[in-house]
């Protein structure tokens, strides 16, 4: 057994062990930091299959950027640790008959797949040189260049429904519109009412 | 790579949103009319501009990118059908105050997903397309602020959506791995390489199942087929009754224009595996649409619920797996959006006491206080049941030609015996209207004048049926031509 193998087995068996953690621990901050483990160990796994620059992208951002924050707004919110164990086992069951059955479709398909493993279809793209980072971006101007800029669209999108859903328009603010001053008519302050509506 | 001027319609669409949304920032709210005026206009103009260039854009043959007549006929109509559903809208939030260009904007967004979705010959182009489509529709459905339902129906559709998208993602890394590559034509070039019944390809065909059931999955959960439908009466019930005119009409347009080109076409090879899913998923849909239908007592409640039948029905369509039985499905599935455009949109005109309509109670004895208006609702609903003159009987007998013609008649008993079911349920809201005691609290946001061009134009369309029956069959007949 090569080295290659043995760390392959240790962080795949890490990865799944901390995935498992992540809805299995009750306290939110300990699920967010195992999280943060299965991120790393998918990004060791992406090592060893040559996407370098994918796994140190996994880590930088993910790890650095997105799980802090999450972090944070997860230390901040105060949540009821005993309501998130309610219905556990009641709906055990259906899960493990989902799960018995995905499982056992995927290994028989893997099991038998295995075989044929050798002859992978897919060949490393290899267009200009050897470098990762190149390649990806190579590819990311040119043949995806479509698929990249309706990313950046979606992002936009983001943007705009994020600031939408959650501006409100200030209603402590005061201020005065001299338009409307200047604008003013005299029926807006005054109002005349005759004799006979007085008697009624 | 790509030319550019085959993806025009996206550039004008993508540059009036753009333009748009920095232009509204600085008009006052009494000149807000301006911005809706131009993307009202900017619709119309993308719809003429493919229109016009129909022929030319056809000349397309990008691996990434598909602008055939298939379709840009779904694209017109999608894009036409948004400016009818944009005026309802915008009649909507001024009666309610609650008014905002971003709404429109948002909307948008999701229009030009649907527009990547249609044209994706590719699965990332699609799973982006998708992802557009449906982050624009959470925060549409999320829109009215004030709402509790409204923020609860967002919050359980941005989950199941998640979900959905995830299941879309494993299938799609699946078909990668077997086939090794993402692009329509090669996935059906591998699939088609295949003997479906050699033991050598055994193994790949199971891979290639589980990644299509995913697939199927995720579709199935955006086009509402039980049973994944489970989100749909909540999210109809939760959101503004103009996001549910939207929700109800064109995603579903989009997601059939996927559905077909997916199974028919790219994953042909595997007829024989993918018609028994449909089958399956179609008949859940009609039973269960059809049966809990009938104990609703609110009306978007009611109306989602036959949503759920009428996918149902197309998806009977697909399921016959044949040339005639895709057309079927396609005049259904324009016919299902025309009419439920006109029913939602003739709804949110209504008003019960100050607000918008809500139960079929609301609805009782409309025909004393507006005749006309009971008028356009009993039409609309005669369509959905299938009453002969109406549309909706053209598109229901299609449907069941089809699987009669293909000797399924078992399938089209049961179609029958659904319809006969469902009727139930809109005859209750005729009877309502016709007979029950006058509420006279009900008036109208506007005048009816252009619904009721609208749903003349819907009689006409069902007087003269062969208008959609020559669309569907023009765009599916050049589908599998090419």
């Amino acid at each position: 057994m090569n080295l290659e193998i043995i760390i392959f087995y240790i962080f795949s068996l890490l990865l799944l062990s901390s995935s498992i953690a992540v809805i299995m621990v009750n306290n939110p901050v300990k699920s967010a930091i195992s999280l943060v483990l299965s991120f790393f160990s998918s990004a060791v796994l992406w090592l060893l299959l040559n996407a370098e620059f994918l796994s140190i992208i996994l880590i930088l951002v993910y790890v650095g950027a997105v799980m802090v924050l999450f972090l944070f707004v997860v230390m901040m919110l105060d949540i009821n640790i005993s309501r998130t164990e309610e219905g556990f086992v009641k709906y055990l069951p259906i899960g493990i008959i989902v799960f018995a059955t995905i499982a056992g479709l995927l290994s028989y398909f893997f099991y038998n797949q295995f075989d044929n493993a050798g002859d992978s279809i897919i060949t490393s793209i290899d267009l200009i040189g050897k470098d990762n980072t190149k390649n990806l971006g190579y590819l990311l101007y040119t043949e995806y260049l479509l698929a990249f800029e309706i990313a950046a669209i979606i992002l936009l999108l983001g943007i705009i429904s994020a600031i939408t859903l959650t501006h409100k328009k200030s209603e402590t603010n005061k201020y005065q519109n001299p338009g409307d001053q200047v604008n003013v008519s005299k029926n807006a302050r005054l109002k005349i009412i005759s004799d006979e509506d007085r008697a009624r | 790579m790509i030319n550019y001027l085959y993806i025009f319609p996206e550039i004008i669409i993508t540059s009036a949103l753009c333009f748009i949304i920095v232009l509204d920032l600085f008009l006052p709210s009494r000149l807000k009319y301006i911005s809706y005026y131009l993307i009202q206009f900017s619709l119309i103009f993308c719809a003429y501009y493919i229109y016009s260039h129909f022929s030319y854009l056809n000349t397309n043959v990008s691996q990434l990118y598909d602008t055939s007549i298939f379709s840009n006929t779904f694209k017109i109509f999608i894009l036409l059908s948004l400016a009818i559903i944009f005026y309802y809208t915008a009649v909507f939030l001024r009666y309610f105050n609650i008014y905002q260009t971003e709404y429109f904007l948002i909307t948008m967004f999701g229009l030009l997903g649907m527009m990547i979705m249609i044209s994706s010959q590719n699965l990332i182009l699609l799973y982006l397309g998708i992802e557009l489509l449906s982050l624009s529709l959470y925060s549409v459905i999320a829109f009215n602020k004030n709402s509790l339902f409204s923020s609860e129906a967002a919050v359980k559709y941005y989950i199941l959506g998640a979900i959905s998208s995830g299941f879309l993602l494993f299938g799609i890394s699946l078909i990668y791995g077997l086939t090794g590559s993402l692009s329509f034509n090669e996935i059906f070039i591998h699939i088609s390489s295949l003997e479906v019944l050699n033991n050598m390809d055994n193994v790949q065909i199971i891979g290639l199942l589980f990644a299509l059931i995913f697939i199927l999955i995720s579709l199935s959960f955006k086009f509402g087929a039980a049973p994944f439908h489970m989100w749909i009466p909540d999210v109809y019930h939760g959101s503004v009754i103009t996001t549910t005119l939207l929700l109800s009409t064109i995603p579903k347009i989009a997601v059939f224009v996927i559905l077909i080109k997916l199974l028919a076409s790219v994953f042909s090879g595997l007829l024989l595996f993918w018609t028994d899913m449909t089958i399956v998923l179609s008949v859940l849909s009609i039973l269960i649409g059809n049966i809990i239908a009938i104990s609703q007592t609110n009306i978007k409640r009611m109306l989602a619920y036959s949503t759920i039948a009428n996918i149902g029905f197309i998806l009977l369509g697909l399921s016959v797996g044949s040339i005639i039985g895709y057309k079927a499905a396609m005049f259904y599935t324009l016919t299902y959006v025309i009419t439920t455009i006109a029913a939602f949109g003739l709804l949110s005109q209504l008003v019960y006491e100050k607000k918008p309509i809500e139960n079929i109670n609301d609805l009782s004895g409309l025909n004393s206080s507006s005749p006309f208006t009971a008028f356009l609702l009993m039409i609309i609903l005669l369509s959905y049941i299938g009453i002969p003159p109406f549309i909706g009987f053209h598109a229901k007998l299609l449907i069941i030609q089809s699987l009669v013609e293909t000797n399924n008649i078992s399938l089209g008993i049961f179609a029958v015996l659904m319809t006969v079911i469902g009727s139930f349920y809109y005859l209750r809201v005729i009877k309502v209207i016709y007979f029950d005691e006058s509420k006279n609290d009900l008036s109208t946001t506007s005048k009816l004048h252009l619904t009721g061009i609208y749903i003349m134009g819907l009689v006409l369309l069902g007087l003269l049926p062969d208008i959609l029956g020559q669309l569907s069959q023009y765009s599916i007949s050049n589908l599998f031509n090419t």
